[in-house]
């Protein structure tokens, strides 16, 4: 599904440079769900990027459902990042200027042509993270739990196989935590391969797989 | 509202664009009006030298006459009655007629008597522009006049042009005496449309009972004339016969068709040394505002493109949304501004002109028309490859340090 070989990303700002990722490899096997933690500034978020292709790696390949992201032309890879990998970010993610569920259904518009079902899809995956009734409503007349969820459906627009989630449940209470891990295990009981980033060690007890990540290094697997 | 109050709807890259637009609306006006005022100025350009082209075009051709010959010191006032019908007098020897008949390469020549009426006496209905042809020999007044009415004109009997205030049947009163208006000229945008024409003799007669009927007498000295219309012969070229006539009769003035739209151009020309760099200065203006203003909202919305990005927009669709509001910004000013622009030509029409002694002739809608696209395609153009550079310096990064960026 997704497989990883020697990727290193180096960051460079000034005379500094960071090493986020230094030679990682690992194969993540279709249906998986693997959390990955660590302190801040050990390469969880870059990692989940190299996976969605939204940076490059400056050495190594990555490459999901067999395709070599970076052998890819941008047109390419938007459409497999369309089609196959849904995004869950830390920060409140949502368009201002979208209702709700507009903002839902935002990833039909890059899809070439539509499937013609994304309104109906939006508003019953808004159904599922209980947020139906807020559709017409902007994001700010949300709370951040609720716009969390929202970001949710919107990553599971278009069905995708992989979930990308960085810190999905940072800043939330302990019950909206509950809600989208829970909704996170599910997806994965359907068979959504997710690998999730987390400052939450408990969340581990979820994952099939457990990796701890240390100044861009595997520490420690399980 | 709930869901099921709204109707299916697809989400595609231009309801994004016009939700930006339509929710940020302080945004989208102050941009938008820079745009108004650009458009506008260059609209009422448009306009103008379209108008003035097409007034000097149907003028010239209704004038019917190559040459008009007037006494040396009468040439700019007989430029500002034809063109604008400024009323005007000004007069030289009627013997002059037959001294210019002979002139190689003239076929025809007709007397013209101007007179300028008062604007605030009992005795004139206003401030008119008369000219007094002769019946026997005119070749531009007599050929509307056999088409239209079919027959002379009665001594009691006047044409008006396109823009006179009164109907046919009415009746108007020039130092005492009553005219009836037999006809109106069709519109040609120069002086003609201003002016009454009536037979020479009534203006003779005019005179003599102005002795009596007005305030103050009109005074035309015996056998004086204003002007001279000259139709040529053929194959005759303009410029030598009227250089010919220069020559061969003493203190006349001669102007030629050529002449009169050279001066009008030099008109236009006057005018637009403010229009040309208001217009130029605006594009400049508006293009560096787009610049600043789509950098400064790229940046701003760097996380925005970069999450768009991440849902699997290239960096064409998501530049896209930035340029496409820029785009429908240029358009919609521009709209606006043709709409600015045609107001502002309505309402300061006549002082414009005047003052830059223009002829005017509205070029016709479909011109207009086009124009107006022009003006609005273009300002579109001009707003989207403004915001062209930021868009695509934003839509370029790599998704993540955009996303991240804006996160700082």
């Amino acid at each position: 599904m997704i497989e990883l070989v020697d990727v290193s990303k180096r960051y460079s700002s000034g005379d500094q440079t960071v090493d986020a990722l230094s030679g990682f490899s690992d194969h993540i096997e279709p249906g998986e769900f693997v959390v990955i933690t660590g302190r801040s500034g050990a390469g969880k978020s870059t990692l989940l990027s190299l996976v969605g292709g939204l940076i490059r790696p400056d050495s190594g390949r990555v490459l999901v459902q067999g395709k070599d992201l970076w052998a890819l032309n941008d047109a390419q890879r938007s459409l497999l990042r369309c089609e196959t990998i849904g995004f869950v970010f830390q920060f409140a993610s949502l368009i201002p200027t979208l209702t709700v569920l507009e903002n839902v259904m935002l990833p039909t518009a890059f899809l070439p042509g539509g499937d013609g079902k994304g309104h109906e899809r939006a508003l019953h995956l808004l159904e599922r993270v209980a947020l139906k009734e807020q559709a017409v409503r902007l994001p700010w007349q949300l709370s951040g739990g609720q716009q969390k969820r929202v970001a949710v459906a919107r990553a599971l627009l278009n069905q995708p196989a992989v979930l990308l989630a960085d810190e999905p449940t940072a800043d939330l209470d302990e019950a909206t935590e509950g809600e989208i891990v829970e909704l996170f295990a599910g997806l994965n009981r359907q068979g959504t391969t997710i690998l999730l980033a987390t400052h939450n060690t408990d969340l581990a007890a979820r994952a099939s797989r457990h990796l701890v990540l240390t100044g861009g290094r595997v520490t420690r697997a399980s | 509202m709930t869901p099921k109050d709204s109707r299916p709807v697809r989400m595609g890259l231009w309801r994004l664009v016009a939700y930006n637009l339509l929710r940020k609306p302080g945004r989208s006006v102050t941009a938008a009006l820079a745009v108004v005022l650009v458009s506008a100025t260059a609209f009422a350009g448009v306009l103008i030298s379209q108008g003035v082209g097409r007034a000097l075009d149907v003028g010239l051709a209704r004038l019917g006459a190559d040459l008009m010959v007037v006494p040396a010191q009468g040439a700019s006032a007989a430029h500002t009655a034809l063109v604008v019908g400024e009323p005007v007098s000004f007069y030289m020897d009627g013997a002059l007629a037959g001294r210019v008949a002979a002139v190689d390469g003239v076929r025809q020549v007709s007397p013209q008597v101007y007179v300028e009426t008062m604007a605030n006496s009992a005795c004139c209905t206003g401030r008119i522009f008369l000219v007094g042809f002769d019946l026997g020999s005119d070749f531009t007044v007599q050929p509307w006049l056999d088409q239209k009415l079919g027959r002379s004109l009665a001594p009691d009997e006047i044409i008006v042009g396109n823009h006179v205030l009164v109907l046919t049947g009415d009746e108007m009163k020039f130092y005492g005496s009553d005219f009836r208006v037999a006809g109106r000229l069709d519109a040609t945008g120069m002086g003609m449309d201003e002016t009454v024409f009536l037979p020479a003799s009534a203006v003779s007669k005019i005179a003599t009972a102005s002795l009596t009927l007005a305030e103050k007498p009109l005074t035309i000295p015996d056998g004086q004339i204003s002007a001279l219309l000259v139709r040529l012969a053929d194959r005759s070229a303009a410029e030598a016969v009227a250089q010919r006539i220069r020559a061969e009769v003493p203190g006349v003035s001669v102007l030629t068709g050529g002449q009169i739209a050279r001066d009008v151009g030099a008109d236009l020309r006057g005018l637009m040394t403010w229009v040309l760099p208001v217009a130029t200065g605006g594009i400049g203006v508006v293009v560096l505002l787009f610049l600043a203003l789509f950098s400064s909202v790229a940046t701003e919305r760097a996380r925005e493109i970069g999450l768009l990005r991440a849902m699997g927009a290239t960096v064409r669709q998501a530049a896209g949304v930035l340029v496409g509001e820029a785009v429908w910004l240029g358009l919609l000013g521009g709209l606006s501004g043709v709409a600015a622009g045609l107001a502002g030509y309505a309402i300061f029409q006549n002082k414009i002109l005047f003052s830059y002694t223009l002829p005017f002739l509205w070029p016709g809608t479909l011109a207009e028309v086009l124009a107006g696209v022009a003006v609005v395609l273009g300002s579109g153009l001009l707003a989207g490859l403004s915001a062209l550079y930021p868009a695509l310096r934003i839509a370029n990064m790599e998704p993540h340090h955009a996303i991240h960026a804006g996160l700082r």
